[in-house]
C-alpha cells in the first residue's frame, strides 16, 4: 500500500493543528473583548447599593394596593412580601416604585428599578427586553365547587351540569368554549362574583367557573367551598428584570424554588388571599 | 432504440412537471384577503367611535374582522396608532404596507381615521450602550426627522386621513422618554409639524395633545396635571400649531354624569380642559375625546361592576350627543387587543381575542342601531 505521507510530513502535522487552534482561540478572544460585552454585575450593583428597587402598579390587590386613607407610600399585599422576602434573601433592604401599568416595561429599561414584580403575566412580545423568572402564581381560571362534592374534578364531568360564571368575565369566555364541547352544560350569567358564590352555596349551580385568585379567596374564607383541580389554561404571574441580567434572574428564581419548598409563599398566600378587600 | 425514445419522452416530462413547478411556486399568491364593497355605518349616534389596536396585528383577515364588527357596533370613529419606529426604520426608508392595509379596510367599512403618531425609530435615538431610552424619548435635534415623517404620512393617505394626533399623553414622563414632562418642548415638537403636515395636505386637522388626566403638579416625577399642562402649552404660544385639541378622559369609578372638579380625575373632567382652551380664545375649535371609558375588572381598584360599565359607556356617548356640540369624536378605549394582556388591561375591550363579543359590545350595538 503506498504510504499518504512520509514520516517526517505526519511529524509536522500535530504540531500546524495546534498552532491553528491557538491562533483561532486567540482570535475568538480578541473578538470577544471587543464585541464590549461587560461581565453580568447586576448582583453586585445591588449588594453595593444595599437595596433592590422594585416597580409595581399599586392598584392591584391583594397583589399590590395602597389600603384607603393610606399615604401614598404605604403600598401592602402579597407582592410587597414577596419582594421583601426576596431582598432579605439577598441581604439588602427593598425600595418599592409605585409606577403606572403602561410604564412598567421602560422604567426597568432606564434603570428606575431592578425587577417589576406586580402581579405580572408572562409575556413572550416583551423577550427581547427582558428575562423572567420562574412563575410564583397562576391566576388562570379554575372549578370552584361545594366541599362533599365528588362528582366534578375536571371539565369533562360538567356534562348535564349548570356552571355559574360572572357575566362578561373571562370565566364567561372560557364557559362558553366549554358549552360548545360538551352536552347539556348550562351556563347561569350573574353579574356579581358574590352573587356567583351565593348561587353556588345555594344549590342553583353545581360549580363555578372563576379566576383562580377569586377562588382561592372564596376557599379560604369559607370551609364549604373547595377548588377542583388546576386552572383550565394558564395566567403565568412572573418577576421581569433587564435583559442580560441572568445573574440576578437566578437569584430570583433560588428564592422562589425556595419560598414554594419551604412553605413561604403558600403562608404568604394564606394570609393575603383569605383576607376580605375592598376595593 | 425504444430505450432511447422512452428516456426522451420521460426526461420531456420531468421537464414539464419542473416548469409547472416553477410556475405555480413562483408567480404571486392570490389575495385571500379582498377589500370586499364599500359599507356605510348604520347609527343613531355620529360620535361614536373606539380606540382599534391594529399596530401589532399581522394578520389582514383579523385587521378586516375587527373594522366590520366596528361598523356593525355602530361606531363611525377609530383612533388608530401608526408609529414612526415601525414605519420609518432607517431614515428616509418607509414600508407603508401595513398602514396601507388599516386604512384601506377602514375605509371600506366607512369609518373615519384619525391617526396617532408617535414612537421614535432607533436611528433617531440616543445609541443604547451609552444612554438606554424607551421608544417615547424624542429629544429636540430630532424634531424635523418626526416632522418629515408626519408629511410623509399626511401625503400618502391626502383624502383618507384628515386628522393626525401629535405624540400621546406628552404630559405623562413614561410618555414623554422617562424625561420631565416639558409643554414648551412640545410646544416646540408642534411648531416642527404642524407647517410640514399642513404643506403636505392643507385639509388635514393637525390634534395637538392627547393630553392623560392626572392630577400630578409641576415637577412631580411623573407628569404633570392636564389643565396646568395645557395652559403652559398656550402661554408658549401653541395657539396657532393646532387646529384642535386631543383629550382623554377616563371615568374610572365614577358615572358619566359626576361633576368635574380640578382635583379629580373623571369623565367630565374633559370640560375643564375645554374651559381652559376658551379662556385662551380658542372655543371655536373642537375637542376630540381619543380615549375613554370604564374598566370592569373584578379586582384593579379603579374598576365598575361589567353592568355599570355598560350602562356608563353608552350614557358618555349620550352624553356627548346630547350636549356636547363642541365634542366631534368620542373613542372608547379600546375594541380588542391582539393578544390578551392577561391583567385589568383585558378588561377595557369589547371584543375577545378570539373575537367573541363581550356583553358590553352587544348593548352598544343594541343601542346604536336601536332605530334604525
Amino acid at each position: 500500500m503506498p504510504q499518504k505521507h512520509s514520516r517526517g510530513e505526519s511529524a509536522v502535522r500535530p504540531y500546524r493543528w495546534g498552532l491553528a487552534m491557538l491562533l483561532l482561540m486567540f482570535f475568538i478572544g480578541v473578538w470577544l473583548l471587543l464585541r464590549g460585552d461587560k461581565p453580568d454585575q447586576s448582583l453586585q450593583e445591588l449588594e453595593s447599593r444595599g437595596e433592590i428597587k422594585v416597580c409595581m402598579d399599586a392598584s392591584y390587590p391583594p397583589f399590590e394596593w395602597i389600603p384607603e386613607g393610606a399615604p401614598a407610600d404605604q403600598i401592602v399585599g402579597l407582592d410587597v412580601d414577596l419582594a421583601q422576602a426576596i431582598a432579605a434573601r439577598l441581604d439588602v433592604r427593598a425600595t418599592l416604585v409605585n409606577v403606572g401599568w403602561d410604564g412598567l416595561y421602560d422604567s426597568l429599561l432606564v434603570g428606575k428599578c431592578d425587577a417589576i414584580i406586580s402581579a405580572l403575566p408572562y409575556d413572550p412580545t416583551r423577550t427581547e427586553e427582558a428575562y423572567f423568572s420562574i412563575s410564583y402564581f397562576n391566576a388562570g381560571p379554575v372549578l370552584l365547587i361545594r366541599a362533599g362534592e365528588t362528582a366534578i374534578s375536571k371539565p369533562q364531568d360538567l356534562t348535564g351540569c349548570t356552571l355559574a360564571v360572572v357575566w362578561g368575565s373571562a370565566g364567561d369566555v372560557e364557559a362558553s368554549a366549554l358549552q360548545r364541547k360538551l352536552r347539556d352544560l348550562s351556563l347561569r350569567r350573574l353579574p356579581d362574583p358574590v352573587e356567583v358564590l351565593d348561587a353556588l352555596r345555594a344549590g342553583e349551580a353545581n360549580a363555578a367557573l372563576i379566576d383562580h385568585l377569586a377562588a382561592l379567596q372564596a376557599a379560604f374564607t369559607d370551609d364549604g367551598l373547595i377548588v377542583a383541580g388546576e386552572p383550565l389554561t394558564d395566567d403565568l404571574y412572573v418577576i421581569a428584570v433587564r435583559r442580560d441580567e441572568s445573574a440576578l434572574l437566578a437569584a430570583i428564581n433560588e428564592a422562589l424554588v425556595a419560598f414554594r419548598y419551604d412553605g413561604t409563599l403558600e403562608a404568604m398566600k394564606e394570609n393575603w388571599f383569605s383576607e376580605s378587600v375592598n376595593r | 432504440m425504444i430505450g432511447g425514445r422512452f428516456y426522451r419522452l420521460a426526461r420531456l416530462i420531468q421537464g414539464g412537471l419542473l416548469a409547472l413547478l416553477l410556475f405555480f411556486g413562483l408567480r404571486p399568491p392570490p389575495r385571500l384577503v379582498t377589500l370586499g364593497p364599500p359599507h356605510q355605518v348604520r347609527t343613531i349616534n355620529p360620535q361614536m367611535g373606539v380606540h382599534t389596536r391594529l399596530t401589532d396585528e399581522v394578520e389582514e383577515w383579523k385587521i378586516k374582522r375587527t373594522l366590520e364588527m366596528v361598523r356593525q357596533m355602530g361606531a363611525p370613529w377609530i383612533v388608530e396608532f401608526f408609529p414612526w419606529a415601525y414605519y420609518e426604520p432607517e431614515k428616509g426608508t418607509f414600508h407603508w404596507e401595513h398602514p396601507d392595509a388599516v386604512i384601506e379596510h377602514a375605509r371600506a367599512q366607512g369609518l373615519t381615521v384619525i391617526a396617532r403618531l408617535g414612537l421614535t425609530p432607533a436611528w433617531a435615538r440616543p445609541d443604547p450602550a451609552q444612554q438606554p431610552t424607551p421608544l417615547t424619548y424624542l429629544d429636540e435635534s430630532h424634531y424635523d426627522d418626526f416632522a418629515a415623517f408626519v408629511a410623509a404620512f399626511v401625503q400618502r393617505y391626502r383624502d383618507r386621513v384628515d386628522h393626525i394626533i401629535v405624540w400621546n399623553e406628552p404630559n405623562l414622563s413614561f410618555e414623554w422618554g422617562q424625561r420631565p414632562v416639558a409643554p414648551e418642548s412640545y410646544v416646540r415638537l408642534l411648531q416642527a409639524v404642524y407647517p410640514r403636515a399642513k404643506a403636505a395636505n392643507p385639509g388635514v386637522q393637525v390634534l395637538a395633545g392627547a393630553l392623560a388626566p392626572t392630577l400630578a403638579p409641576p415637577g412631580h416625577p411623573e407628569g404633570m396635571d392636564d389643565l396646568i399642562y395645557l395652559q403652559r402649552m398656550y402661554e408658549s404660544g401653541a395657539a396657532n400649531y393646532f387646529d384642535a385639541l386631543a383629550a382623554h378622559t377616563y371615568g374610572l369609578k365614577f358615572p358619566p354624569n359626576d361633576p368635574p372638579a380640578a382635583d379629580k380625575i373623571n369623565f367630565r373632567r374633559v370640560e375643564l380642559l375645554r374651559q381652559v382652551m376658551v379662556a385662551n380664545g380658542d372655543a371655536d375649535k373642537p375637542v376630540y375625546i381619543t380615549e375613554t371609558g370604564w374598566n370592569d375588572h373584578p379586582r384593579w381598584t379603579k374598576a365598575v361592576r361589567p353592568y355599570a360599565r355598560m350602562q356608563y359607556t353608552i350614557e358618555a356617548y349620550e352624553m356627548a350627543l346630547r350636549e356636547w356640540d363642541w365634542c366631534p369624536a368620542i373613542v372608547m378605549w379600546a375594541f380588542r387587543y391582539p393578544w390578551d394582556a392577561k391583567s385589568f388591561q383585558d378588561y377595557f375591550t369589547f371584543v375577545g381575542v378570539d373575537f367573541h363579543p363581550k356583553p358590553i359590545y352587544l348593548e352598544v350595538q343594541r343601542y346604536a342601531t336601536k332605530t334604525q
